[in-house]
């Protein structure tokens, strides 16, 4: 039975229509916006080039990729690392930006972005300081000045940065075809650049500006303009004001012979010195329009704001160490370095093997720079901890009129003026003016805005030189590295190095093992002013050259068996050179647990080394307690409470261990101790109204004089060592009362105790645990909350060798005549997608402390080989430290062909 | 408005102007509109259902094979999205799947009515 159809009146079918017309507009043009912090609707969920569509995907079978001269295999292990054969270094190089490129271009295109100061350009106004302060050092100029000149002198390198941007170009290029850019490109609304040897060396830059630059000098200047120089200087020796710290007495790794005077190297500052000055510094236009996503700017820069660490270092750091065969139970050398960069998702390394004729390498690599950084080949195993020494000096200008001119070796000279344009998104543009001298651009033209940043005297023209702003061929020297067949051949390559400083720890298959501090060391004269505060501009206390490679710090098979470091000084105290004061070092703890642990044992295993890099055992706090706990029990007025605090750290076996009471005690009362010695004097001399120049507990400088206070308390027969003057910053200068050390332990251990009982009432001290306090957490590299892994109680803290810090861990045993083998972890995965399964496969096997094996394959295996098996065979493979063999998968393979 | 011909042609029309500037879901409420236009209230026209049933099968696939709610979650947690608007805005194409999923199940039915049973005599 059908049913009538009648016509509806004309006035609703009207009505209707318009409706109609509205609704649909109204649909349409919702789902055209963005929405709040999110992306337009309509266009994130088009199914062919939508979000949905945006995976990069596994790689598969066989790709053409026009750029390549011969073909190139791939083959994915179980944790996604690309095993990358190749016929020439060219096609290496660039399979490695392919494949890189692949899994972190989001990563990569911020830090070049981070580091060229255009943030702003896709951000919006909240990136501007970030992009000013980047300008203002000069990252985006020596960048570019270093692309060009090594296009011209050392071309064979500079074609390997290029095959490597081709590489990141070609995926670049079919990413935006097949509508896979990831999302993180949606939300901003702008596509990535191609990617130019200029960004590879921003990225270098980057780097380099995160190890070795340093406000430290600005900072020490206004201490000592508020205590004076010799109170300062007293507090900031060359060496640690102890000389009885354990780790000191094998003279550190330098064996000499060092030149009878500071003999600089004039030449080789000269020939690095890039022409900063004559060179065209324009600034760059914007391309990108409308205002960014505040969600997003707002994660971006939660990012950004963590990488701008420019003040002195906190905790975390690096260690590396090498054993002689004569001290290894195999007989073979073995290498163990686990650096400690910040920790994100993704990681700051990707993991992968390089291989082609006379080059065979498995490491880690920084997102957008060719080769690997720290890794093993069949004949050299090696790994970097920074050195620290001063790599920034900065100078006061003395200018006139209207500060065009400056006075510099006998006359006015013009400053060059370096006229960046920040572009920012939403509209409008920020343009700078950043004078440059000789010395290097004038800081202090930021203005008062930036005083956060750097803390310069007020009123004064402050420039400063870098060694970030001279000539690195670091790209070379671990070309030639990756390639080093012996200990000669790595100090040959390590000449190449410029900045940041590293202290290359290495073992050969030849059985050599060494460290060598490689970099660039500038030369002053320390008698013309104290290179540690603001020096005179006018010449005298120029650079005078740098620190010829013979005599930087270096040993080699040094006749106890092993060598290491964990950026400690690394220089005797007579060595000839000004490297920077004690305040540049971290205090030393880390290098104490790990020479007594190496020293105390002859037969070392593969176990020993993965044990030591996990160790939590606190040397610091195993130098200190006695001396509390003695106090405390000579105290008749200790508080039952002050009694049962002493008598839980005495019970302590110093490991820093998340369920354990003690650790918690001890952090607290160290970081009251340092306030309470030196609070009084920053209040005195008005330092903390100035965020850069707050008082923090952590400042190793402060560490090593409380230190050496406490030490000779329990210790007086070593009170010749300490230089005397120290005592007088036991003087309150509030009150002009002089305090004793026993009086400033006992205060700080009871203001531990009595903040701890304010944070858990009615807990019991006991029961307190460090885990409460001490938490581990991964961000996500963009600080989206939930990208991230969470806080968990973790093992570790300042000052132990094992920390929660390492970014990553690697041991490797090196047999004579053999490749070898390797275990490694780091906490994260190789792919920036979250949706990926290798964006954090790694770390739980990281957090658990299990290693996974590193193959450095000979040649492609059989797609679908099962390595874990052949690893397990070796002997190597039997170590307790070795994730379990249900990880294990086969090989994926995937050819790239011209 | 026009003939059956002519609005089929005329969301065809709009349905390619759409994709061409990548505006796939104008394609669904041009569809939808043309079929008001035409005076008739049911939606459940080929020509709407079609262009997105079209949509939710092309987006299950990518869903599927592309790890797609991954990149979903992917980008509510970089807007900073709080978990349960994370979970709306990851929700939405499913949501959006389901409705061409019933309304395809409408449309079959309209094409292929169901034969009216005999009732069984009683013996």
């Amino acid at each position: 039975m059908g049913k009538e159809f009648t016509p509806l009146p004309t006035n609703v079918v009207a009505m209707k229509t318009v409706l109609s017309w509205l609704a649909a507009g109204v649909l349409v043009a919702v789902a055209a916006i963005p929405l709040g912090p999110l992306p337009a609707l309509g266009p994130t969920f088009n199914p062919g080039t939508g979000v949905a569509a945006s995976y990069a995907g596994n790689l598969q079978g066989t790709l053409r990729l026009p750029g390549l001269e011969g073909e190139v295999t791939v083959q994915y292990d179980a944790f996604g690392v690309p095993h990358i054969f190749a016929g020439n270094p060219h096609d290496l190089f660039f399979a490695q930006g392919y494949v890189v490129a692949r899994e972190r271009l989001v990563q990569m295109d911020v830090m070049r972005r981070q580091a060229g100061g255009r943030l702003a350009e896709i951000l919006g106004p909240t990136a501007v300081k970030s992009d000013a302060v980047e300008l203002a050092l000069g990252l985006r100029p020596v960048a570019e000045a270093t692309a060009t000149r090594m296009a011209q002198e050392d071309p064979e390198i500079f074609r390997l940065v290029e095959a490597y941007a081709a590489g990141v170009n070609a995926w670049i290029q079919e990413a935006r075809r097949t509508h896979r850019l990831p999302p993180f490109f949606r939300l901003l609304q702008y596509e990535p650049e191609p990617w130019t040897a200029v960004d590879t060396f921003l990225i270098q830059g980057a780097l380099q500006q995160n190890l070795a630059f340093s406000i430290a000098p600005l900072q020490y200047e206004a201490f000592a303009q508020a205590f004076g120089q010799e109170p300062m200087a007293v507090l900031l020796p060359p060496v640690p004001v102890t000389a009885r710290l354990p780790f000191m007495a094998q003279q550190p790794y330098h064996q000499g012979p060092f030149p009878q005077e500071a003999v600089a190297d004039v030449n080789i500052l000269k020939e690095r010195r890039l022409d900063l000055l004559q060179t065209v510094l324009e600034g760059r236009t914007g391309k990108v329009g409308g205002m960014p996503f505040p969600g997003v700017a707002a994660t971006v820069m939660g990012w950004v704001d963590n990488l701008g660490e420019l003040g002195m270092p906190r905790e975390g750091h690096s260690n590396n160490w090498a054993v002689a065969p004569q001290r290894s139970a195999s007989g073979h050398a073995l290498l163990a370095g686990d650096p400690h960069l910040k920790l994100t998702l993704p990681a700051i390394w990707f993991e992968v093997q390089l291989a082609a004729p006379g080059l065979e390498v498995y490491g880690v690599s920084i997102p957008g720079t060719p080769g690997v950084i720290i890794g093993r080949s069949a004949h050299v195993a090696w790994s970097l901890t920074n050195t620290t020494n001063q790599q920034v000096f900065y100078y006061r200008e003395t200018v006139e009129g209207r500060g065009e001119r400056y006075f510099h070796e006998g006359e006015w000279k013009d400053f060059a003026h370096y006229r960046p344009t920040i572009p920012v998104r939403g509209g409008g543009e920020v343009q700078l003016d950043i004078r440059w001298s000789v010395h290097g651009p004038v800081v202090s033209d930021l203005g008062p805005d930036y005083d956060d940043v750097f803390p310069v005297p007020p009123g004064d023209v402050i420039s400063l030189a870098y060694t970030g702003n001279l000539y690195a061929l670091d790209i070379k020297a671990l070309y030639l590295l990756m390639q080093a067949r012996n200990a000669a051949q790595v100090k040959e390559a390590l000449n190449w190095w410029g900045a940041p400083t590293q202290n290359f720890a290495y073992a050969t298959a030849d059985g050599d093992i060494g460290i060598i501090s490689a970099g660039y060391y500038p030369v002053v004269d320390p008698t013309k002013g104290a290179p540690w505060r603001v020096l005179d501009g006018t010449g005298e206390s120029d650079w005078q050259g740098l620190i010829p490679y013979a005599y930087i710090p270096q040993t080699e098979n040094p006749p106890w068996g092993f060598v290491w470091s964990a950026n400690q000084r690394n220089m005797p105290a007579d060595y000839p050179y000004y490297v920077g004061v004690s305040g540049f070092w971290v205090f030393g703890s880390r290098s104490q647990t790990i020479y007594e642990t190496l020293a105390a044992h002859d037969r070392l295993t593969v176990d020993d080394m993965a044990a030591l890099q996990l160790s939590v055992y606190n040397a610091l706090a195993a130098r200190t307690v006695p001396v509390l706990v003695e106090t405390v029990a000579g105290s008749p007025g200790a508080s039952p409470q002050m009694k049962k605090a002493a008598q839980l750290l005495q019970n302590w076996n110093f490991r820093m261990d998340h369920q354990m009471a003690a650790p918690a005690l001890w952090q607290a009362f160290i970081d009251h101790y340092i306030r309470d010695i030196f609070g009084p004097w920053w209040t005195w001399g008005g330092l903390q109204q100035r965020s850069a120049l707050e008082l923090q507990p952590y400042w190793f400088f402060l560490l090593q004089a409380a230190d050496a206070l406490t030490y000779v308390e329990g210790h007086p027969e070593d009170k010749d060592l300490v230089d005397e003057r120290i005592w007088s910053w036991l003087k309150d200068p509030l009150t002009g009362e002089m305090r004793s050390v026993r009086s400033l332990l006992l205060q700080a251990l009871s203001e531990a105790v009595q903040e701890m009982e304010s944070q858990h009432p009615g807990v019991p001290l006991e029961e307190v645990q460090w885990g409460w306090y001490h938490t581990r957490s991964v961000p996500s590299l963009l600080e989206a909350k939930a990208l991230g892994i969470p806080p968990y109680p973790a093992d570790g803290g300042p000052r132990v060798p094992g920390s929660d810090h390492a970014s990553w861990r690697m041991v490797v045993e090196m047999p004579q005549g053999g490749p070898g083998w390797a275990m490694g972890i780091y906490p994260g995965g190789e792919s920036e997608d979250p949706a990926s399964p290798h964006y954090k496969d790694e770390f739980s096997l990281w957090r658990a402390g299990l290693y996974k094996p590193l193959w450095l394959l000979p040649e492609p295996v059989a797609p679908g080989t099962d390595l874990g098996e052949t690893f397990r065979e070796s002997a190597f493979g039997q170590n307790a430290y070795l994730a379990p063999q249900s990880l294990v998968q086969k090989v994926r393979q995937v050819i790239l062909r011209p | 408005m026009g003939s059956p011909s002519m609005r089929s042609f005329l969301v065809a029309l709009l349905v390619a102007v759409g994709l061409y500037f990548g505006w796939w879901w104008a394609a669904v409420p041009a569809a939808l509109l043309v079929q008001l236009l035409g005076g008739r209230l049911s939606p459940f026209w080929p020509s709407f259902w079609g262009t997105l049933t079209a949509w939710a099968l092309w987006y299950a696939y990518q869903i599927a094979f592309h790890r797609g709610w991954g990149e979903l979650w992917t980008v509510a947690g970089l807007a900073g999205l709080p978990s349960w608007a994370g979970a709306v805005f990851a929700a939405l194409p499913a949501v959006l799947v389901s409705l061409a999923a019933a309304l395809t199940a409408v449309g079959v039915a309209q094409f292929f009515p169901a034969r009216k049973g005999v009732p069984s005599q009683p013996s």
